[in-house]
């Protein structure tokens, strides 16, 4: 009754707390929505600005594949203005008050039909250089190369060739044996997959990990900041139920606060998304299932991890607000505690194996317990359950040990008489 | 028990780093009474209190509250009484109301001593206000209801009134008389401010420099060192110490 009571507490302190709300549960929910609004009004606008923008196109050549050319383009939505003159580009540009032109030199039609390749040449004015301009040139250029290859295909129909023959008579096809599984498809595609997956869910299980020890060390900062401590730590209970309330409050508070981010970075990366050119990606999906083990046991693996690596934070997290004089303080240790710890073997090890290092870098991530969190996640995914096993009891040990001195300073007087900050520490002198 | 003291500190000494703030630190206090520690800033009368609170350990010499240790049986100590810092501070997210009530759930107490509480805090309906927005009068006043709704056999309040306008700090002082004269709540208080002690205390020990340099009832050390108040009395027997 009493635990609940402290759990309801740290909540609704924390939950108002303006670095908290905002930091972790509002902002993620606001920016990156915002942030994917804002690209979709760009590329919309720019989308919308190449259907609207007016090309300048010189015909100097006036034959038959230069027409088709045009026809083509027309039919691609481009609005051009054809003028069929001879001059200068930019003379002809200023003149037309047109800021892209395509020239269409003379005997381009000739170069085609002799086996030569015919010259398109654009031309784009531009007072600065946006996205949305750059996009537009961007869709341009690759509108210009699929009508280079439509005239291709009607040169080749012409000549009586196989132009998709010609046009790719390799077939390159893959099969990789991973640890027993085949998969058929590219490096390219696995590659994706791979980075997509083994990036992508250590990505969201860290951000939780560091959320969840900078709530535990504002929640411990709070109570010095208010000067509710000492209270707190007269009431008739004992140090480690309060040291627990502050625990489950912060997973708590970090759990919403990484919904908050899957669900703002979900819509975030919904902007970018293009459905169609994953087609290929989507139709290879079953093969790549043996692959990466996502079942339910490894998704309960996956949880046993995140709850693993919580306590780990939130035991660091403890420890910077013990240590700390108030919520800022706490905050800046905490970060100073976790960062580096957890994104060194994060960025090593995402561009290589543990094996491959050097024996005293590999024993030197060893001795961070993030190490051994990363391993598991990358064991889980790929059903290798017994580096799972041995990455858990690597990580149990180190919540142990952590958490161990987290309560040690916990119960201690440190708690109330320990007060650094970045740069100094200090002890209030007390009488 | 009839001879059972409430509060038995005996040679308390306690150093922060190599700075010795208690220096055999020895006073009494009888259960029931209103037992004021005066002394000047620096003096030892928090880090005194915080030690009987649990909070931290002494260096050497013994505590003892209602006969339970205070670092052996801390767990005993705690249940037995009510603590208040001199600069206490409030939950501002949780209204008066929210922070009796989960005081009470944490004693195991009923809606009755909440009621109680809100009654002692003559807070009205701002009780049911975020505590942040409270004046510092206010916060006092909570908190003085929350450290008397559990009944406690003693209360350390350390300059309870200290820093509050005049009508808050009679209403704490009343409450304070009150409490211990129809409840029998033992009260172990510190104060600069001498009138304040001589209105509410039964007993005084001068603190200076971390030692006991005077103790008895004020009529009587009045008397017997022939000044008029208790400020001169300080001022004197700092001198003399």
């Amino acid at each position: 009754m009493s635990f609940a009571a402290l759990v309801y507490k740290e909540l609704k302190e924390l939950l108002m707390e303006r670095t908290i709300l905002i930091g972790i549960i509002v902002m993620p929910l606001i920016l990156f929505p915002m942030l994917s609004f804002s690209a979709n009004i760009g590329m919309s606008a720019a989308t919308q600005t190449m259907q609207e923008m007016s090309i300048l196109y010189i015909d100097e050549d006036g034959g038959e594949f230069s027409k088709l050319l045009q026809e083509l383009l027309t039919s691609y939505g481009l609005r051009l203005r054809i003028i069929n003159a001879d001059g200068e580009p930019l003379s002809l540009m200023s003149q037309y008050d047109a800021d892209t032109a395509l020239l269409v030199p003379r005997e381009f039609s000739e170069a085609i039909v002799a086996g030569k390749k015919g010259e398109v040449k654009l031309y784009a004015k531009t007072d600065e250089i946006s996205i949305s301009r750059l996009r537009q040139l961007s869709t341009l250029n690759r509108l210009l190369s699929l009508a280079g290859e439509t005239l291709g295909r009607e040169l080749a129909q012409k000549q009586g060739i196989n132009y998709e023959f010609l046009r790719t008579p390799l077939e390159a096809r893959s099969t990789i044996i991973i640890r027993g599984s085949i998969f058929e498809g590219s490096p390219e595609l696995l590659s994706q997959v791979f980075f997509s997956i083994m990036f992508g869910v250590p990505m969201v299980v860290l951000l939780v990990t560091i959320t969840a020890g900078t709530v535990a060390a504002t929640s411990v900062g709070l109570e010095k900041e208010a000067k509710t401590l000492e209270i707190l730590l007269t009431l008739p209970m004992s140090r480690m139920k309060i040291l627990a309330s502050k625990l489950v409050g912060s997973v708590i508070i970090a759990a919403i606060g990484a919904a908050a981010f899957t669900i703002g970075f979900s819509i975030y990366l919904g902007a970018f998304m293009n459905v169609g050119a994953d087609a290929a990606m989507s139709a290879q999906a079953p093969s790549m299932a043996g692959l990466i083990n996502i079942t339910p046991s490894s998704v309960l693996l996956i949880g046993i991890i995140l709850l693993l690596a919580l306590l780990l934070t939130l035991g660091l997290g403890i420890l910077a607000g013990t240590l700390a004089g108030d919520v800022r303080g706490g905050q800046q240790l905490s970060g100073l505690f976790t960062g580096p710890l957890i994104f060194f073997p994060f960025l090593i090890l995402l561009f290589t194996d543990l094996e491959a290092l050097p024996p005293t870098a590999q024993l030197a991530l060893m001795a961070d317990p993030f190490t051994h969190m990363l391993q598991a996640l990358r064991a889980a995914l790929s059903g290798d359950l017994t580096l799972v096993a041995t990455s858990l009891a690597a990580m149990a040990l180190f919540v142990v040990l952590i958490l161990g001195v987290a309560a040690w300073l916990f119960s201690g007087e440190r708690l109330v008489t320990m007060k650094i900050r970045l740069g100094k520490a200090a002890r209030e002198p007390y009488t | 028990m009839i001879n059972e003291k409430a509060v038995e500190v005996d040679n308390l000494t306690r150093y922060f780093g190599s700075r010795q703030v208690l220096r055999g630190l020895s006073f009494t206090v009888r259960p029931g009474e209103i037992f004021g520690l005066i002394g000047p800033n620096g003096a030892g009368k928090t880090t005194c209190f915080r030690i009987l609170a649990t909070i931290i350990k002494p260096s050497g010499g013994e505590a003892r509250i209602f006969g339970h240790d205070v670092v052996r049986e801390a767990s005993e100590v705690r249940r037995l009484i009510s603590y208040l810092p001199e600069e206490a501070g409030v939950y501002k997210n949780l209204s008066g109301l929210d922070f009796l009530k989960l005081t009470a759930r944490i004693y195991g107490g009923d809606s009755a001593m909440v009621d109680e509480a809100v009654a002692i805090s003559g807070l009205g309906d701002s009780i049911n206000m975020r505590m942040g927005a409270y004046s510092k009068g206010m916060r006092r006043r909570i908190l003085i209801a929350r450290a008397l709704m559990t009944q406690p056999k003693l209360a350390i309040l350390d300059e309870p009134t200290s820093g509050l306008d005049v009508e808050h700090a009679v209403y704490v002082r009343d409450i304070i008389k009150h409490y211990a004269e129809k409840r029998g709540i033992t009260f172990l208080i510190s104060s600069h401010n001498m009138l304040e002690v001589a209105y509410l205390c039964s007993r005084v020990a001068f603190i200076h420099r971390g030692a006991i340099i005077a103790e008895g009832n004020p009529e009587d050390l009045l008397k017997q060192h022939r000044v008029q108040n208790l400020e001169e009395l300080f001022l004197k027997i700092r001198e003399e110490a």
